[in-house]
């Protein structure tokens, strides 16, 4: 609990932490803000701008790496991150919800909404209280990176299982794959950019597809609602 | 040395892919297809037969997994274990390809299918079977990743082709769920990184699956720990190991046959494959125990869980589905019974599954266009009315279930022998009681659709049961003797080529 309550006051320097700076907990902050708000938030668009804030974020965190370690390959990360999820995959969304016409009730959750947003702080909770010492424990894994990764990809997983509409379902892959960059960032100032590059693409035609046929799904049963899918048992 | 073969085997079906993409009528692409699959299968033998033949070259003081490993300029990496992949790819790969042909027309026949899809059909095959190529031979462990989700996306174009709202649900489900999965997986591979960097530095080679084996024994054994963990939860989703298995009996049932073929017999193993590559610097960094016990318990739980679904399922292709799951638990088992004899057992039985379940799926997928139903007790008695279908499809089933003289007997058996001589042996006797009731399971239901009394629709109508009779398209059919007179061999006889590769295959996994 001491934890937590240090890691969100952005002036706080935890011990053993490698570029204890002021702006990286700023960033960690708005990363999960954003990804507690995306788990109960109403309406498409606010979640997809929410996303927007979360990859800029992300894109901030990167910036802030390349600058103090002087890695000139992660700059190269700071704009794929920017155009790719910032960009490209809000806009993809944005598109299959402007074609769609059942864009309504998107609050729709199989939760009521303040159980998710207590599950949320909860998962929050869990990755600052309980991962930190595990992961501490006997590995290299130091800072407030490695819980706020996990609290992401927590959070996005409970975002995939909670929400009944396909589109914010995929919001929450992305969340989760957030996540993961975080982790990849603060662990090793991200991947090669061979890698890094697949990554962004794999994201890409992913949430295209995704997209893609929660738009054919739509037309085909008049909702964007998963919930709706219960042809397939057995 | 190195050759130009691995580069070849992602060219063609690129080439093929472009060629696709013209706008012509869809009669180009099948030719196209007719003329990649026997190329693609040539290449593919060209490539097994080469590191099973050549005498394999070791570096003294390297671990014996980089025995006869070659890279090349492209970085594509190939030794025992991607060879046998490519084997299996590229046999699965070309029954199907030639086996859409006469079955994919068919579909536009019956107009589940409009005729301007065929074109993207085979164009979208042809990425798929390139993703998976590059997937087993990548020698980088992140290109691997980015290779895994690229086939997860283009299978799940095809899963949803005819857009019927079962079709789509069903590819939701699988892009979604195995996504997820992945995403787990790439945290698995940032953390094998993360453990390299100490040691070779930020870039390809901390990522590069020869350099890590070599420092395998240096890697902070709690990363590779954790690394191996989300990689086995990741991939094994998209393994379909229970309990990350839900997804696939939708995503196999609801695609069409040719694709189902593909997804069940090479797909799965892709995914294996990368789990054996993980499992291989996983015990040489930590020792065996922990990720072999990771491998049994997961395999074991896949094959009790499947059997239930096996024992009541009344959608035949759905059957086939959790059988996938089954098969895939009896491989991981066999892995993670360790040892020499057994890691043989799981790369037979990886072989003789995908075989088999390609011949099963394409014959099923037949009957179903012939009989237009999918359900068990509505197939039955398809011997009456077609002998030769429901032969292939009694012989198939048996050799699925693991009856002898059948390939998948040999390697289920030689597993539960090695889990005995491992002295693993309460493993050994659960793996032979849940195989021997899902020999009971499997056989009771394709039985009945081959045995069993004829279903009153199929015999009402004589017309009905001329159609049935009809042969089917040639080329298709006879596709279809390749995987059938593969099992049927190895069952008998394992070739010299093949055994010296899969012991090769297990030297890289097993060290």
């Amino acid at each position: 609990m001491r934890d937590l309550l240090r890691s969100l006051v952005p002036w706080s320097t935890t011990p053993g932490f490698h570029v204890a700076t002021a702006p990286f907990d700023v960033l960690i902050l708005a990363l999960l803000v954003s990804a507690v708000l995306i788990a109960v938030v109403d309406g498409v668009d606010r979640a997809v701008w929410l996303l927007v804030l979360q990859s800029v974020s992300l894109a901030a965190v990167a910036l802030v790496t390349a600058i103090s370690s002087g890695v000139g390959e992660i700059y190269l990360s700071v704009v794929v991150t920017l155009v790719v999820k910032a960009v490209l995959v809000p806009l993809a969304l944005v598109r299959v919800v402007r074609r769609s016409a059942a864009a309504g009730d998107a609050g729709r959750m199989y939760l009521g909404r303040r159980n998710v947003f207590i599950l949320a702080l909860a998962l929050v909770l869990f990755s600052y209280g309980l991962i930190q010492p595990v992961a501490v424990a006997g590995t290299l894994i130091t800072g407030l990176y490695f819980p706020t990764s996990v609290a992401l990809i927590l959070i996005g997983g409970l975002t995939m299982a909670v929400r009944k509409k396909a589109l914010l379902q995929v919001i929450g892959l992305i969340v989760v794959e957030n996540g993961v960059y975080t982790a990849a960032m603060a662990m090793t100032q991200g991947l090669p950019p061979v890698v890094e590059l697949g990554i962004a693409f794999d994201l890409l035609i992913t949430v295209l597809l995704l997209g893609s046929l929660a738009f054919h799904i739509g037309a085909a049963t008049e909702s964007l609602d998963t919930s709706t899918l219960r042809r397939l048992r057995h | 040395m190195p050759t130009i073969l691995p580069a070849l085997l992602l060219a063609v079906p690129l080439v093929a892919a472009l060629l696709c993409l013209i706008p012509a009528p869809a009669a180009v692409a099948e030719g196209v297809s007719v003329l990649s699959a026997p190329l693609l299968l040539a290449l593919a033998v060209a490539v097994a037969v080469r590191a099973g033949w050549t005498p394999g070259t070791c570096r003294s003081g390297a671990p014996p997994g980089l025995c006869g490993g070659t890279v090349d300029a492209l970085g594509l990496y190939v030794d025992a274990l991607s060879a046998l992949l490519v084997l299996v790819i590229g046999l699965v790969a070309a029954v199907a390809l030639l086996y859409s042909r006469g079955y994919m027309r068919a579909e536009v026949t019956a107009g589940h299918l409009p005729e301007g899809t065929l074109r993207w059909y085979y164009l979208w095959l042809h990425l798929f079977v390139a993703s998976m190529f590059a997937a087993v031979l990548a020698g980088n462990l992140g290109v691997l990743w980015v290779a895994m989700e690229v086939t997860t996306v283009l299978s799940g174009v095809l899963v949803g082709i005819s857009r019927r709202p079962d079709a789509l649900e069903a590819a939701w489900k699988y892009v979604v769920i195995c996504s997820l999965g992945i995403a787990l997986a790439l945290f698995g591979t940032v953390l094998m990184y993360y453990s390299a960097t100490p040691l070779l530095g930020h870039g390809n080679s901390a990522l590069d699956w020869a350099t890590l084996l070599q420092v395998a024994p240096h890697l902070n054994p709690a990363l590779v720990r954790l690394s191996f963990a989300f990689v086995l939860i990741g991939f094994g989703t998209k393994a379909g190991l229970a309990p990350m298995h839900t997804w696939l009996p939708d995503a196999h049932s609801q695609a069409p046959s040719p694709v189902s073929a593909i997804l069940s017999a090479a797909l799965l193993n892709c995914a294996l494959y990368a789990i054996l590559r993980y499992h291989a610097l996983t015990m040489r960094a930590l020792g065996p125990a922990f990720s072999t016990h990771l491998l049994l318990a997961f395999g074991l739980v896949s094959v009790a869980v499947a059997i239930p679904f096996i024992l009541i399922q009344h959608d035949v292709k759905r059957l086939l589905a959790y059988s996938s799951v089954e098969h895939v638990g009896i491989i991981a088992a066999a892995t993670g019974v360790g040892g020499r004899l057994a890691l043989f057992a799981a790369l037979l039985h990886l072989l003789n599954h995908a075989l088999t379940k390609c011949g099963m799926f394409l014959a099923i997928g037949t009957v179903i266009q012939r009989l237009r139903t999918r359900n068990i007790t509505r197939l039955g008695g398809a011997a009456r009315v077609a002998p030769t279908l429901a032969t292939v499809l009694l012989l198939g089933g048996l050799a699925l279930a693991g009856s002898p003289p059948f390939g998948p007997f040999l390697s289920e058996f030689t597993a539960v022998r090695a889990a005995i001589a491992q002295g693993v042996g309460l493993a050994g006797v659960v793996l032979l009681a849940l195989l021997a009731v899902a020999f009971g399971s499997l056989l009771a239901q394709l039985g009945h659709v081959a045995l069993g009394p004829a279903c009153h629709r199929a015999t009402k109508g004589s017309a009905r049961a001329r159609e049935l009779g009809h042969a089917p398209a040639l080329l298709s059919s006879s596709a279809l003797a390749i995987p059938a007179a593969a099992v049927l061999l190895l069952g008998v006889h394992v070739p010299d080529t093949l055994v010296t590769l899969l012991q090769r295959a297990s030297t890289v996994v097993g060290g």
